[in-house]
Formats: C-alpha cells, structure tokens, sequence
C-alpha cells in the first residue's frame, strides 16, 4: 500500500493534536507535531503524516471539521498546497483523490470577519 | 536523528519555502565564521543544533521546536533581502524622496512575495506590477548574495550573516524555559514589560481606545498577539541570546584575521539590524491582512501595533547592551561595576541608535505608501497592467528578469491566478506578439 506525506498548518496546537490523536488511530500511520518560531516571535503549529493512501478520505473528512473553525490555515497533500482551506476545497481535494466520502456541507458559510 | 524525522523536516522546509526552493544541511567539517558562531551558540544553549541551508523560495529563518537536534532554517534570500533594505538605510548618495521611493518599491515587492504564500495571487501580482512600474533606479540584485559574501570580515559582516541566525538558535537557550517564572521586579516580568509597552504606545498617535485595547493584550497570551508579555519576553530573551554570543563571536573572528574590534560599529550594527528585519516583519504582517476575510479587527491592530512590540524590544536591547557591557568591560578591566557606569552605556546606546532615526523615518514613508495598496482597494489602478506592458516592449528593462523571478516563485509555491499569466504575457516575448495583436484587434 502506498504512504502518502500529509501536512497541516494549525492555529494552535489543540487542533493539531485532534488530528494527531485521529491519524495514530489508523494502522501503518507515523506522525510528527512541531511548533515553527519566526524572527518577528509568530509562531505555528505543524503537523506532519505518512499515512496509507487509502486512509487519506476518512482523515480529510476529520480535517474538514477543523476547517470550519477556521483551525487549520494550510493544508499539502499529494503535493497540493491550499492556504486558508474552506470546506469546499476539501471536498474538492477528495474529489481529486478520487474518493469523495464527504457528507455534503449543511450550508455554505460566508466569509466573516472574526 | 530518526527517518521518519529527516522526512518530516524536508517536507516542512519544502512546505514553507516553495519547492523551488533547495537546501542542505550545513556542512560545518570546515573552518568558517558560521562554524565558530554555531560551536560557539551551542555551547551557550547546551543544544545540538542542525542548521538547513535554503536557497531561493521565500525570504524566512525559522526554528523548529521539539526535536532532539533542534532544525534551524538560514534562507540565503532572507539574507537578500535584508542587504537590499539595508543598503537604502545606510545609502547616502541619494535624495531623499528617492529613499522613499525605494523603499516603498521594495517593500511592495516584499509584501507581494508573502502575498503569493498567504493566498491572494490577484493582490501578490499586483503589488509587484506596482513595484516595478515606472522604475528608473534600481538596486542591484544581481550576484546579491556573492556580493555579501565578498564583502571584508567586519562587525557589519558578523552581525548581517548571524544575527538572524542566532536570535532562531536564543529559543532553545536554557534562559528561555526559565522565563514563565520571573519574579515581579525582573526587568522581564509581565509589569516590567506592561510598563514598556505603555511607554512605547506614546510614541505613537493611536486614540485612547487602541492603547486601552494594547494594554489589554500584554497580558493576554497567544501566538497571534505580538504585544503579549510572555511573546516580547521570549523575543527579547532571544535577542540577548543572540547579542551575547554574537558579540563573543564577532571579537574572536575578528581578533583571529588581526582586525581590531570597533565596539562602537557593533551596536550600530545591532541596532541597524534589529530595524532591518523589523521592515521585512511589518511587510509579511500587511501581506497577511490582504486577504479580504483575514482583515479582521485584531489582524488590523496587530498591524498597526507591531511598531510598539518592535520598540519594546528595542527598548530592552538596550537596557540590555548597558548592563552586558558595563559588566564584562568592567570585569575584563577588573573595575567595580557601578550603577553609573551602565547608564553612561545607556545613553552613548541610545545615542547610537538615535543616529539612525532619520533613514529610519524615510523607510517607514515608503512602507506607509506601500501598505495603502494592501488597505484601501480603491487606491489600486486598474490600467497598472497597460502601462507596464508598454514598458517592458523594451527588452533590456530590469524588471524583466524581477517578474521572470516571481513567476518561478509562485510556480514554486504552486500558485495558479490569471493575474499570474497576464504577467507570463508581459515578459514573454512569443506571448508578447499575441498579445500585441490582440491590443490591435
């Protein structure tokens, strides 16, 4: 079975560890978090995976959750980067994996300010 | 080190660099001031650390936290960046509206890199057209970093390649787990710091609302809030890390190539520095509030603060220069250390770092024109793509070859925009041809 490298970018280090704790769950999976500190003092919480190809629909669709939130600000998998993932572009991420089991959002939300 | 680690780390350099950006693990077999400042900071830090050289992608040092051999991150385009806003602070041969000018062209250009990052290809393609256009003068870019490493072994020499460098190595100083427990009179504490920051907000004009707010934040931890005690006592710590060893370091090299050390040029140096990367800071800060939904009320006060953190630190810098100072002159000259003796250093640091203030001041005006672009939409020109089509017709313009390099970094970034392709077709000749036959359709 084939690993894929999976990485997100978190606001703060409670949802990095959700997504953590839900991909050590899942056989033949190795995870890393780390905390990247900039010259200006900025500081964010990265997590890294290898993860089986197969298992990355059900992960994304536990990711998804913490987009909404607006938790995760980067997301790379398979080589594709998006910044500031909405829902949409998850989905849209699965769909290119070519397994979309992502239950279709409620309601789409609107940007907001805070 | 593990695999698994190795993978972990190369991914996150790929991630936050751009894949088109390359780098190794330095190689520190051989002789050099980066090997004598490393052994030195380790020995200070009682740290292994392991420094990855990246060319090329964005211009960002960074460290990374909870690993055994802590991974530090030394971007030569960082240093790139940080030669170019230096040389217009410390050029004297041109006028003054000219330093503005500058100024605002390179910081646009800066903001439209970490644009390219944030999300927002529309404004990073933007605000580089505008950074380019109707140019006349410009900085040589060409051979930078061959330019840097050819200059003499000096304090400016020292203090450009590894101050950045170091002030990364200052977070995993032992100093820095210690820091959460400082007693209330500590020149670090929370109140210490909350009296900093209030002095600092004098400075600036910002209404009475917005200082209550500031104030609110110093004692309001987070990884966004650049005004929390706990994040400028860090920085700070860092900081010291970095001035200590450094200053060490600088002595040594030098005194091993027989030139003498120049005290007086070191602090300048400091100072000038600490200014230099605090533009680049302001800049990815603006770039992060281009995106319409990030421009929040906190991301805009975050901004407009960052100054008053920057001072802040400044402010502690210096404290800190006097007391180090004072106390290792003191001791080498085997005199009593007394309480005058630091505040003579205190003022001849600040009186140092005064001599800065009016580049400074031309450099704060350009980034203040080029932060409207990001702020106010309207302040966009619509025809900027016009104009600069026109001038690029000319095939030796220098801004040719700068777009071709934002092209190849937002490639590297994997950014796709139709704002990025109308660039493609201003410095492409083949496209150019369309193009024009399309203006004459």
């Amino acid at each position: 079975m084939s690993q894929e490298t999976l990485s997100i970018t978190a606001k703060d280090e409670s949802s990095a560890q959700a997504v953590r704790d839900f991909i050590d769950g899942l056989p033949e999976s190795q995870t890393r978090i780390t905390s990247r500190r900039n010259l200006d003092g900025g500081a964010t919480v990265i997590l890294i995976a290898t993860v089986v190809g197969q298992l990355l629909p059900p992960i994304l669709t536990f990711i998804a959750a913490k987009v909404t939130e607006r938790k995760v600000t980067r997301i790379t998998v398979n080589g594709i980067t998006i910044e500031n993932p909405t829902r949409e572009d998850i989905e849209n991420l699965i769909a290119d994996i070519g397994h979309n089991q992502l239950p279709p959002a409620k309601k789409k939300k609107g940007k907001t300010d805070e | 080190m593990n695999e698994f680690d190795l993978i972990a780390i190369q991914q996150i350099i790929r991630d936050q660099c751009g894949k088109g950006a390359k780098f190794q693990i330095y190689n520190r077999s051989f002789k050099s001031p980066m090997k004598f400042v490393l052994d030195l900071a380790e020995e200070a830090s009682a740290s292994k650390f392991m420094v990855y050289w990246v060319e090329g992608g964005l211009p960002e040092n960074f460290c990374l936290l909870d690993f055994e051999e802590k991974p530090v991150v030394f971007n030569t385009r960082f240093l790139e960046m940080t030669g170019l806003i230096r040389s217009i602070l410390t050029e004297d041969r041109i006028s003054e509206d000219m330093t503005v000018e500058l100024s605002e062209r390179l910081c646009l250009k800066i903001m439209a890199e970490f644009s390219l990052r944030d999300g927002v290809p529309d404004i990073a393609a933007f605000l580089m057209q505008k950074s380019i256009q109707g140019q006349t003068l410009f900085l040589s870019e060409k051979n930078l970093l061959m330019q840097i490493e050819a200059e003499p072994l000096s304090e400016r020499y020292m203090v450009f390649w590894f101050f950045g460098l170091l002030h990364e190595l200052g977070h995993f100083s032992p100093e820095m787990s210690e820091a959460a427990r400082l007693p209330e009179d500590h020149p670090l504490s929370d109140q210490a710091i909350a009296t900093l920051v209030n002095s600092a907000l004098e400075l600036f004009p910002y209404p009475d609302d917005l200082k209550k707010q500031a104030m609110d934040w110093v004692y309001s931890p987070g990884s966004d809030n650049i005004l929390a005690a706990q994040h400028l006592r860090e920085e700070a710590l860092a900081d010291m890390f970095a001035t200590r060893v450094l200053f060490f370091a600088t002595e040594a090299v030098l005194q091993r190539s027989n030139i003498e050390f120049d005290l007086v040029q070191f602090i300048y140096e400091l100072g000038l520095f600490l200014n230099v990367i605090a533009v680049i800071n302001r800049c990815k800060k603006v770039a992060r509030t281009a995106r319409p939904e990030d421009m929040n009320r906190n991301a805009a006060m975050a901004t407009a603060f960052h100054p008053v953190a920057i001072a802040v630190r400044l402010n502690l810098l210096r404290d800190f220069l006097a007391l180090f100072f004072a106390t290792t002159l003191s001791s080498r000259r085997s005199e009593t250390l007394t309480q005058s003796k630091i505040d003579e250093w205190s003022k001849h640091i600040t009186e140092l770092l005064n001599q800065l203030k009016p580049s400074l001041d031309l450099m704060e005006k350009g980034l203040a024109k080029a932060m409207r672009y990001v702020f106010f939409p309207n302040e966009r020109d619509s025809n900027i793509g016009t104009k600069l089509f026109n001038e690029l017709a000319d095939t030796k313009n220098p801004s040719r070859i700068i777009l071709k390099d934002f092209l190849a970094l937002a490639e590297s970034l994997d950014v796709i925009s139709p704002f990025l392709l109308a660039i493609q077709l201003m410095v492409d000749d083949d496209l150019r041809k369309k193009g024009q036959f399309l203006q004459i359709q």
